[in-house]
C-alpha cells in the first residue's frame, strides 16, 4: 500500500511515453511469452492475465487486454519506476520481453462486466 | 448443528438473558458469599442452552456419555468442593461459557471440573476439543471478533504454551480479548516421574509475557478469583488483548470445604476511554476548517455502534473513508467509502484523520502532501509494549488523542455537528456527490479488472471471489477471514453492510490463524444463525489442519474455501524479487516455497477429518456449482470445504 504513489507515478508515466515511443510492435512469440510471464513473476503483481492487482494500492498496475507498447514495457523492465525490481537482460533478453509483450497483446478483451451477471449484484 | 435447524436465534438470547441473571444473582451487592452455580441457578428450560457437544449423548467422536445418575450432575449439596470447581464457577460468573483446549495433565483438575461439573450445571459451558493449541487460542480469537468478549483457552504448562504463542501474538497484535488459563505444576514435591518435571516451570508466562495485556499466577483461591477479574477487566478494556493465569495443580486439585470457599469478587462494568474534552474540541475545529479532511480506520469498530458512528462522522463532513480493514469499519457500497480510489483522496487531503489507524507511517508516508494536517486517536498511544515491534514506524502527528476511537467518536461528532451548524453554504453536499461518483467508478473499475480473465484456468482470485458471493449474498453471510492474499476482492466486489460480516485478519500476520480463527467465529455465528464463510490459503491450513476436525466434531457450520496457489506465494514473490535485484534469476525462486510434488489432495484430508469437501476444482464453470452443494451441506450445521485451485492472489 505504502508503495502505491510510486506505483501510480509510474503507470502515469508510462501512459505518457506511448506519446514519446509511438506504437510499437510485438514480434514475439505468445506461448513462450506466456510462460516466461510466468515464471518471471510478473503475475505475482500485475495479475496472471495481466489485469492488476486491483484498486486497493500497493499491487501492480493492470497490463492487459489492450498493452502498451513493447518499447513501453521494455523501459519499464529495464529501468522500472517503483519498487518493480529491474530485468537485466542476463535474466529476460529483448526476444524475452517482445515474447512478454506479445503473451500481454494476445490476452482477449474477453467479456465486460456488464455482460457477467454476477460482477453486478 | 442443533435439531432445531440451522437458523435459529434462541441460543444467543438465551445465552444473554443466562448471564445477565447469573451477574444479577450473584453479583448484585459487592462480593458476594460463593455459592455453587449449580445451586444458584437451577435447570431452566428457558434459559437452556444448546451445547454444540450434546453433554449425555455420544457425539460423532471420542465422547464417553455420563451415566445419567451421576451423583456430579444431580448432587445438590455437594459435601466436597474441589478447587477447580470452585474456579470454573468464577470463570461461569465472568460470563465465559466456552473452553477450547488440547489435553494436558497440568490442568487435568479443570479438565475434570469442567467435564464433570461446569458442562452439566447451569449454565452450562461448552467445551471445544482442539488437535493443537495454536488451534484453542486461535478459536477464542475468532469467537471475541464476533461476540466481543473472551472465552477461555486452556493450555497444558510448558509445550502447551509453547504450542500456543504464534496465536496469542496474533490476538495481541489484533488487539483481541481472549482469557487463556495454564496449568502449573509449581510444588516441586508433587511432581512425579520425570515428563512432569518436563513439563513445569516457575514462570512459565515469561515466555509469552512481551504479548499479554497481564498475567499472574495466583496460589490461592481467593488469589485466583480476583486475579480472574482483574485479568478480565483488563482484557476487555481497550486496548483489548490476551491475559493468562497460570494456575497451580494443587490448587486446582485440592478439595475446599464448602463453607470455606472465597467469595466470588464482582465484575465491575468496563467503559472505554474517551478522548480528553479539550483536545477532541481542538479535533473538531481542525477537521471543520480543512479543505478536504480524510478519515481512515483500522480497528475502529468494536462493535456495531463503532460502525454506525463513523458512518455518522463521515456522512456529517461528506470527507472520504478509508478502511485499512482491521475491522469492518464501514459499509463497502457506502458512497463514501473511498477504500479503493483511496490514492487520489490521500493525494489532495489537507487532514488525515487516523482512527485506531495502526500504521499511520504506511498510510501517509509519501501518499499525502507534506502540508497535511495529521490527527490521531488511538489506544495505542497510551498503551504499549516495546520488545515486539508491531507499534509500526514512528510518525509525527499534529494532534495525537491517546483514547479509544469508538469511544470518542460521539463527542467528536457532537462538537462537529455544531461548529457546522454555524458554517454558510455547503460546500459539503457537492463533495459528497463527486465521491459518490469516485465510489462507482471504482466499483465499475474492479468489475471490469474482475471480468479479465474470466473464463481462463488457474480460476482468477476475482471470480474465485465473486462465485461465492453470489451464492451467499442472499443469506446472512459472515466472512471470517482476512482478505489481504485475495488483493481484498471481496471489499471491492460485495456489498457488506453489517459490522459482523467482516472482522478483519490475523493480527500479526502469522500463518495457521485461519483453520481456528475461522471455526471459532462460525461457532459464535451459530448462535445467531448465520451463515459464515472463509476464503484460505493452502499454505494456512497446513499450519492447522486439525481444525477441520474440530470443526466436524463440534458441528460447526462453516463453508471453508481452500484458495490453493500451490504454496506459499508472498514469499515465492519475494525470493523472485530478490534474485533479479541480484541479477541472478528467478527461476529457483519457487524451491522453498510450493507445496506440490505431490500435491496436496485438500478436499481428501477435509473428507479424512470428516467434513464434507470437494476438489480440486480448476474450471471456473465448475466453481459456482461446488460453492451451492458445499452451502447446502453448511445450512444443515456441517462444515464444507472446497479446494480452489487458483491464481497466486
Amino acid at each position: 500500500m505504502r508503495h502505491s504513489a510510486y506505483l501510480s507515478a509510474a503507470t502515469i508515466l508510462l501512459l505518457g511515453l506511448i506519446s514519446v515511443y509511438g506504437k510499437g510492435f510485438a514480434a514475439g512469440n505468445v506461448d513462450r511469452g506466456r510462460d516466461i510471464y510466468i515464471n518471471a513473476g510478473c503475475g505475482h503483481c500485475h495479475g496472471t492475465y495481466g489485469q492488476g492487482g486491483g484498486n486497493y494500492g500497493g499491487a501492480g498496475p493492470k497490463l492487459a487486454p489492450n498493452p502498451l507498447d513493447y518499447e513501453v514495457i521494455q523501459l519499464q523492465i529495464r529501468t522500472p519506476m517503483g519498487i518493480m525490481p529491474a530485468y537485466s537482460p542476463t535474466l529476460l533478453s529483448d526476444q524475452d520481453i517482445k515474447d512478454i509483450s506479445a503473451y500481454l497483446s494476445s490476452i482477449p478483451e474477453g467479456k465486460k462486466a456488464r455482460e457477467i451477471l454476477i460482477l453486478n449484484r | 448443528m442443533t435439531k432445531k435447524g440451522f437458523l435459529q436465534n434462541s441460543n444467543k438470547e438465551a445465552f444473554s438473558l443466562k448471564r445477565r441473571e447469573l451477574l444479577r444473582g450473584a453479583m448484585i451487592t459487592g462480593a458476594t458469599a460463593y455459592v455453587p452455580i449449580s445451586l444458584a441457578t437451577p435447570v431452566s428450560a428457558k434459559t437452556k442452552m444448546q451445547p454444540s457437544v450434546p453433554v449425555f449423548e455420544s457425539a460423532d467422536g471420542e465422547q464417553t456419555p455420563l451415566p445419567t445418575n451421576s451423583k456430579i450432575a444431580t448432587d445438590e449439596k455437594p459435601s466436597q468442593i474441589w478447587g477447580s470447581d470452585y474456579m470454573v464457577d468464577v470463570l461461569r460468573g465472568l460470563g465465559i461459557d466456552t473452553v477450547a483446549m488440547n489435553p494436558g495433565s497440568t490442568f487435568n483438575g479443570l479438565h475434570e471440573s469442567v467435564v464433570n461439573h461446569a458442562m452439566v450445571t447451569e449454565p452450562r459451558m461448552d467445551l471445544i476439543t482442539a488437535t493443537h493449541e495454536e488451534i484453542s487460542v486461535a478459536f477464542a480469537h475468532g469467537y471475541a471478533k464476533v461476540t466481543g468478549k473472551p472465552m477461555c483457552a486452556m493450555l497444558h504448562s510448558t509445550v502447551g504454551l509453547q504450542h500456543a504463542s504464534m496465536a496469542i501474538y496474533n490476538a495481541w497484535c489484533d488487539r483481541v480479548p481472549v482469557f487463556l488459563i495454564v496449568g502449573a505444576k509449581l510444588d516441586s514435591a508433587r511432581r512425579g516421574y520425570a515428563v512432569e518435571w518436563l513439563h513445569a516451570v516457575n514462570d512459565g508466562a515469561a515466555l509469552v509475557r512481551d504479548f499479554l495485556k497481564w498475567d499472574d499466577q495466583p496460589i490461592s483461591l481467593i488469589n485466583y478469583s480476583e486475579s480472574a477479574v482483574r485479568a478480565y477487566k483488563f482484557s476487555t478494556t481497550p486496548p483489548y488483548g490476551p491475559v493468562l493465569l497460570a494456575v497451580p495443580a494443587f490448587l486446582q486439585k485440592d478439595p475446599v470445604a464448602p463453607d470455606k470457599v472465597p467469595d466470588i469478587p464482582p465484575l465491575p462494568t468496563t467503559t472505554a476511554p474517551a478522548g480528553e474534552p479539550t483536545a477532541v474540541k481542538k479535533a473538531a475545529e481542525m477537521i471543520v476548517a480543512a479543505e478536504y479532511p480524510v478519515i481512515v480506520a483500522d480497528r475502529l469498530a468494536r462493535t456495531a455502534r463503532g460502525m454506525d458512528l463513523l458512518v455518522e462522522l463521515a456522512e456529517l463532513l461528506q470527507a472520504p473513508v478509508i478502511d485499512a480493514g482491521g475491522r469492518m469499519n464501514f459499509p463497502w457500497r457506502h458512497p463514501l467509502n473511498q477504500t479503493f480510489a483511496q490514492n487520489d483522496a490521500l493525494a489532495q487531503t489537507d487532514l488525515l484523520l487516523g482512527l485506531e489507524l495502526t500504521d499511520f507511517w504506511g498510510i501517509s508516508k509519501d501518499r499525502i502532501p507534506d502540508t497535511a494536517k495529521r490527527i490521531s486517536i488511538t489506544t495505542l498511544d497510551y498503551y504499549m509494549k516495546s520488545n515486539y515491534q508491531n507499534f509500526q514506524r514512528f510518525t509525527s502527528v499534529d494532534l495525537a488523542i491517546a483514547a479509544d476511537g469508538e469511544a470518542t467518536l460521539p463527542s467528536l461528532i457532537e462538537h462537529i455537528r455544531y461548529l457546522l451548524s454555524r458554517e454558510k453554504g455547503n460546500t459539503r453536499k457537492k463533495r459528497g456527490l463527486e465521491l459518490a461518483a469516485d465510489h462507482k467508478d471504482a466499483l465499475m473499475r474492479s468489475r471490469e479488472a474482475a471480468a479479465v480473465g474470466w473464463d481462463n484456468k488457474p480460476i482468477t482470485t476475482a471470480r474465485l471471489c465473486a462465485e461465492l458471493y453470489d451464492k451467499i449474498r442472499e443469506e446472512d453471510w459472515a466472512l471470517v477471514s482476512g482478505t489481504i492474499f485475495q488483493q481484498h476482492w471481496p471489499q471491492q466486489l460485495w456489498d457488506a453492510k453489517k459490522h459482523y460480516q467482516y472482522m478483519g485478519d490475523s493480527g500479526a500476520y502469522g500463518l495457521g490463524y485461519l483453520p481456528g480463527a475461522s471455526i471459532g467465529a462460525a461457532y459464535a455465528h451459530k448462535r445467531a444463525g448465520r451463515l459464515p464463510v472463509a476464503i484460505g490459503g493452502d499454505g494456512d491450513l497446513m499450519y492447522a489442519p486439525g481444525a477441520l476436525w474440530s470443526a466436524a466434531h463440534h458441528k460447526i457450520p462453516l463453508l471453508y474455501i481452500i484458495h490453493n496457489n500451490g504454496g506459499y506465494h508472498q514469499e515465492t514473490m519475494l525470493i523472485q524479487w530478490t534474485g533479479v535485484l541480484r541479477n541472478r534469476g528467478m527461476d529457483r525462486g519457487q524451491i522453498g516455497n510450493v507445496l506440490t510434488e505431490p500435491n496436496i489432495d485438500f478436499a481428501a484430508l477435509a473428507r479424512s477429518l470428516g467434513v464434507h469437501a470437494e476438489g480440486p476444482v480448476t474450471d471456473p464453470a465448475d466453481l459456482g456449482p461446488a460453492i451451492a452443494r458445499a452451502i447446502s451441506i453448511v445450512k444443515q450445521g456441517r462444515p464444507a470445504l472446497i479446494d480452489v485451485v487458483a491464481e497466486g492472489r
